[in-house]
């Protein structure tokens, strides 16, 4: 995995690509507020009440804060922004967040 | 880069309170470089108190300038884990601001900081019970390949012999990484530690190779004729958001249910700082 700012395209694979990743791009900074790794977190969105892992969800990183969506229904489900005041966490458009036990180091 | 190593050497040895892995940044120091291909090279980090990963998992990096400007990037951790030891293997993107340092610059004894491990989602230990021995299928789209060769890296080191393939898609020969370690791995399936290996060339086919140019197809993602029960398989794809979608997709029309599939995107997400 790569990436850098300011290249329009990914370095291969064909399709084109935005700056739309996914949560595992984004893990580095909930891992910072978060007690244990994300990206496995089982996250039900607000909007479908669909199931995915932290992981798999659409994310869009690198403007002032990280956006985190549904990748059923592209609503948005979590975001965390550091702003001068602090971090902002909103999780209001996800209804649960569930923590398996972790087996390995993460 | 900035110079803390006083105050990072204090914070570090107050052992007691060791901070969530992933939230703590730590002094790196390059200490050995292997060009993979014409635009990428693994840098080796000597990391002291790096504790260890998962295969698949990444680490932040972070640039500091003179000035307190600094950007971060995420590298797929490139080596099974190694005390002290930390390795990324990072593609050149020309207009990049990050890459370009750490692929044409940085030398040997310069420093930057690492936090991590970060991820246990896209992760696959051999021996990991809830893969038991099921055939374990990866799917690289140019340098997605990072944490996949880590994975065979790691299954080889632990002389397991769960049916393993990679199927690694690239524009051209020129664009081939780890090409003569994945030639090894592949030369003799009955040697411990092997793989499969399938190169699906995008755009540039060397000489001899069987497969015409084009993207990756149905049946470049064809299980080998000995694997018993293929839809089990364990599937790891990574690569560009595009890649990932397009190879996601000939999963589903193969038949692969969604849960065995786990999938990583790299692309232009830099965060500066």
């Amino acid at each position: 995995m790569t990436s850098d700012l300011s290249t329009p395209a990914a370095p291969d694979g064909g399709a084109e690509s935005g700056a739309v990743l996914d949560g595992n791009a984004a893990a580095g900074d909930f891992a910072g507020i978060l007690a244990s790794d994300p990206t496995t977190v089982t996250v039900r969105c607000g909007s479908c009440g669909s199931t995915q892992a932290f992981g798999q969800l659409s994310a869009c990183l690198g403007g002032p804060g990280t956006v985190l969506r549904c990748r059923q229904c592209e609503a948005m489900v979590a975001r965390v922004a550091k702003t001068p005041q602090g971090t902002w966490l909103d999780l209001s458009g996800s209804s649960s967040w569930l923590f398996l036990p972790a087996p390995g180091p993460a | 880069m900035t110079d803390t190593n006083a105050t990072e050497g204090q914070a570090d040895s107050s052992a007691e309170e060791t901070p969530p892995a992933g939230n703590h940044w730590r002094k790196a120091t390059l200490i050995g470089v292997h060009p993979q291909s014409w635009h990428s090279r693994t840098l080796v980090l000597d990391v002291p108190g790096w504790a260890g990963h998962l295969p698949g998992q990444h680490v932040d990096v972070r640039l500091t300038a003179a000035d307190g400007y600094s950007a971060q990037r995420s590298y797929s951790l490139a080596e099974p884990a190694t005390p002290d030891r930390v390795a990324v293997t990072v593609d050149l993107l020309p207009h990049g601001e990050v890459s370009p340092y750490l692929v044409e610059s940085m030398e040997l004894g310069d420093e930057l900081d690492v936090r991590g491990p970060i991820g246990g989602w896209f992760v696959w230990e051999p021996g990991d019970p809830s893969i038991g021995d099921g055939p374990v299928l990866l799917i690289a789209g140019g340098s997605g390949v990072v944490p996949l060769v880590t994975m065979l890296r790691a299954r080889k080191r632990a002389v397991d012999s769960t049916p393993t393939m990679l199927v690694y898609s690239l524009r051209g020969p020129r664009d081939l990484m780890y090409g003569p370690e994945l030639e090894e791995m592949s030369a003799d399936l009955s040697a411990p530690g092997s793989a499969e290996v399938r190169l699906v060339y995008t755009r540039k086919v060397p000489g001899g190779h069987p497969r015409p140019a084009s993207h990756l197809t149905v049946e470049d993602i064809k299980p080998p004729s000995a694997w018993p029960e293929p839809l089990a398989a364990r599937v790891y794809v990574c690569g560009s958001s595009g890649f990932v979608d397009h190879a996601a997709g000939l999963l589903h029309k193969a038949g692969y249910p969604d849960d065995r599939i786990r999938t990583e995107r790299f692309g232009p997400t830099g965060v500066d700082r």
